[in-house]
């Protein structure tokens, strides 16, 4: 087990290593400047090569991705370009934000998500089954960008009951919470409801069933289990994918002060530092993810373990 | 108790517990108080005024500091407000500046000339990467003479100077005091509002200053506040922000787009205004560098009459905007209605049977999304001159590249920009930073008349005499006219929405939210 351990870290070492490596060069070597960016129309050449200067892009290539691994590995990502501040303060000043928008989605998620599929897998063909594959027919097939603007137009502008956008009050989260949920609830509708009459079918859930096991500990304890292992690289993989792609979207729409809308900013600014430090910072949460879940299933499976 | 009437009994807890939170919700969104929410579609990248890095920030930073001058919020007209008087020394050279006695920081300390030096300095100063740096190099030197006179030492004479006598000024004591972090975080002005606090991605918010502006500036028009704070909010997306204001939790929003008035004005609780009297330009740069053929004259003028503008603005704008045919909008000096382009496709197809170009050579018009409607706009101008006889490859650049690619004078650009200017009430720093050949960022170095044309441009800025100095700038406005080096195409109107619970009116002749301490609460 400890080397199994071992083994997924230094992976994930290497794989923080790789992305550092790629940020780096990709940005630089895209065609976009961002000095020419930050200028505005009338600024002087003068002014161009002072804010070059100011921010070390005078440097060769290569002795800037060294200071850049170098600071790096200490915590140091640069100051941003607009606001004049380390970049990893920029971050974390957004990232509560995101989190908390993030774990509202994931618990949504969760939830609905599971408590529809293991519903519809154990009443097949009922209403909630019905119901549960419409919605995930259409959680998976509509853009969040534009069930956002429904829900903005619906519960905010027409029915005025919750608010539009910003950050406050728990009702503020509704609406983009529900919005980053929808296409997990309908991935984790989908896989568990599968998963669920897979395991429903096998031979030891018909025995514990013969074995008289009340239905309430068939489904949870000896179907569930054994069904949760797709599940669970599912919703730990969410956590990042929320974090990552829906939150873009839906800060943007709906005005949150997270890191998605940040980085989506930072990017059209060219603001280097703090794209940077955002694409480390999700690598470093999709890595970590990746290794309790490889961790979390060598304990659930001992073949895992074994191998 | 039976699990079903457990289940209703549940489910009628969560609807009350819903309906509450609900009517709670309403109630809060309808009292804002004395509190008027500003909606922008950006996120500031400072409070400091000396490290301003968008031209947006500054309106915004404006309202915690006070000028030299300020525009009149009715007439448009610079006034003085911490400047009492200015006299032009040697010819242009030197300006003294007199100042009023009496008006202080928010700390209460006297805002005097030390001050003024001070603001001026740091605002020029390449530490600071404040965008105005490049502007302010114009000044050698300022001098101060007393607590309350100063005289600002320029290189050569200047006549736009007071296109820089509105820097907000800053608390020389106060920056001293707390160090550059603290001023960064919490700055200090003299203006009408007081910072408060910021929130990075969220809001800025301000508070009004009792009593102000505590001294009697002359022609300072009297100020009278309805409300208490003001927030600045950052709502990026335009139909977010515009559902906001229907709703009543923004109190006033700018710049909204002619195809998005049909909504906001079925909504009886939103009022609309509008002002032509705005610094907005939308042209095509003909980027000779690419390929010399964008200097041919007689294809040039084929491209200036191909284009049926005043279609672009019925069609395009919805109305909301006006022709334009030179490098001055409506709201600038310089402005001249009578030099029109009228759309002509006969002529334009002579133009281009005398011209070099030969037919099917697909010329690349470059596009970005910083224009409003671009595509639509671009793909009008490519049919327009498809009808001529000019072939165009449309190319959408993402902004960044778009700059990049212009400031390299870089050949991927294309043949022409669909480009904005954010305007400005003086053409000087346009016409030395964009049309003077020896410069850096001039898209055209080899005209016809160089030479002549250089030589007006710099004389239009040394020339202090004000009629002189608009002759002048006619004169280069008949090379620009004749040249055809580019298309200008229309001057968009200002529309702004409000709140029925709020009133302002934009001031004349700024391109950004103006004297916003001005909005009055209706009810």
């Amino acid at each position: 087990m400890q080397g199994y351990i071992l083994k997924r870290i230094l992976i994930a070492v290497f794989t923080v290593f790789a992305v550092l490596t790629v940020v780096f060069f990709v940005f630089r070597l895209g065609p976009a400047d961002p000095v020419a960016v930050m200028l505005p129309p009338n600024a002087t050449p003068q002014d161009a090569e002072n804010l070059t200067k100011k921010f070390g892009l005078d440097k060769p290539l290569m002795t800037q991705y060294g200071n850049y691994l170098k600071n790096a590995f200490k915590g140091d990502f640069g100051a941003s370009f607009r606001f004049n501040e380390p970049a990893l303060k920029v971050l974390f000043e957004r990232f509560p934000a995101t989190l908390q928008l993030g774990l509202a989605a994931f618990f949504i998620s969760v939830i609905v998500g599971l408590s529809i599929g293991i519903y519809s897998a154990v009443r097949p063909d009922s209403m909630v089954d019905k119901f549960g594959r419409l919605f995930a027919l259409a959680g998976m097939s509509l853009p969040s960008f534009w069930v956002g603007v429904m829900l903005i137009l619906f519960f905010g502008v027409f029915l005025r009951w919750l608010p539009i956008a910003g950050r406050g009050t728990v009702l503020h989260y509704i609406m983009p919470a529900f919005c980053m949920s929808l296409y997990p609830i309908a991935l984790i509708t989908r896989l568990s409801r599968s998963s669920m009459l897979d395991a429903l079918k096998s031979d030891y859930v018909v025995m514990a069933r013969i074995k008289g096991v009340s239905e309430f500990y068939v489904i949870l304890l000896h179907a569930f289990k054994n069904a949760s292992i797709p599940v669970i690289t599912v919703i730990f993989g969410l956590f990042g994918a929320l974090m990552v792609g829906s939150a873009v979207v839906v800060e943007y729409i709906f005005s949150w002060p997270g890191i998605g809308r940040l980085v989506m900013e930072s990017y059209f600014a060219r603001d280097y530092p703090v794209v940077q430090v955002f694409v480390i910072f999700v690598t470093l949460v999709v890595v970590t993810l990746n290794l309790i879940v490889d961790i979390v299933y060598a304990y659930i499976d001992p073949r895992i373990r074994y191998q | 108790m039976t699990r079903r009437r457990m289940f209703r009994q549940a489910v009628c807890a969560v609807l009350a517990a819903v309906a509450i939170m609900m009517s709670a919700v309403s109630g809060a969104q309808a009292a804002s108080g004395d509190t008027i929410k500003v909606g922008i579609p950006y996120d500031l990248s400072t409070v400091n005024m000396l490290e301003i890095k968008l031209a947006g920030d500054i309106p915004v930073v404006l309202l915690m500091h006070q000028s030299l001058l300020i525009p009149h919020p009715i007439t448009g007209d610079r006034i003085g407000v911490l400047a009492k008087s200015f006299e032009i020394l040697e010819d242009g050279k030197k300006i003294k500046v007199e100042m009023y006695q009496g008006a202080k920081f928010h700390t209460g300390d006297p805002v005097t000339a030390h001050d003024v030096k001070f603001t001026y300095e740091e605002g020029a100063n390449p530490s600071n990467a404040n965008m105005l740096a490049g502007a302010l190099d114009e000044i050698e030197d300022i001098e101060v003479k007393d607590d309350y006179t100063l005289i600002f030492h320029f290189w050569e004479a200047y006549a736009p100077w007071e296109e820089l006598m509105w820097l907000g000024i800053c608390s020389k004591k106060y920056y001293e005091k707390v160090g550059p972090e603290k001023f960064r975080s919490r700055p200090v002005g003299s203006g009408p509002l007081r910072f408060v606090e910021r929130r990075i991605g969220e809001y800025v918010l301000l508070e009004t200053v009792e009593g102000y502006p505590f001294y009697a500036p002359e022609g300072y028009p009297e100020e009278s506040y309805s409300f208490k704070y003001l927030k600045i909010m950052t709502i990026p997306d335009d139909m977010t922000r515009l559902a906001m204001l229907e709703t009543g939790e923004l109190d006033l929003v700018g710049r909204i787009q002619p195809h998005q008035l049909k909504r906001l004005k079925r909504n009886k609780h939103v009022t609309i205004k509008k002002t032509d009297q705005v610094p907005s330009l939308v042209g095509i740069a003909f980027l000779p560098y690419t390929d010399p053929i964008m200097m041919d004259r007689n294809l040039c003028l084929a491209i200036r009459y191909g284009i049926n503008r005043q279609e672009i603005v019925d069609k395009i704008l919805l109305g909301e905007g006006y022709p334009l045919y030179m490098y001055a909008s409506r709201a600038e000096l310089g402005y001249d209605p009578n030099v029109v382009f009228e759309y002509d496709l006969e002529k334009a197809r002579g133009y281009l049977k005398k011209s070099g170009y030969k037919k099917g050579t697909p010329l690349t018009f470059t596009y970005t999304s910083l224009v409003p409607n671009a595509p639509l706009i671009a793909a009008l101008i490519q049919q327009y001159l498809q009808r001529v006889g000019i072939t165009i490859k449309l190319q959408q650049l993402e902004e960044g590249t778009a700059v990049t690619y212009t400031r390299n004078r870089d050949k991927r650009l294309g043949h022409m920009r669909l480009y904005q200017w954010p305007g400005s009430r003086d053409p000087d720093l346009r016409l030395r930073l964009s049309s003077l050949s020896t410069s850096a960022f001039a898209t055209v170095t080899n005209r016809p008349r160089r030479e002549e044309y250089d030589k007006l441009i710099l004389a239009q800025t040394r020339e202090m005499d004000k009629a002189k100095r608009a002759d002048l700038i006619r004169q280069i406005q008949d090379i620009n006219s004749y040249d055809a080096i580019g298309a200008i195409l229309y001057g968009q109107t200002m529309i702004y929405g409000m709140s029925d619970r709020i009133d302002y009116t934009w001031t004349p002749k700024e391109a950004y939210f103006p004297h916003l301490q001005r909005i009055k609460i209706l009810k």
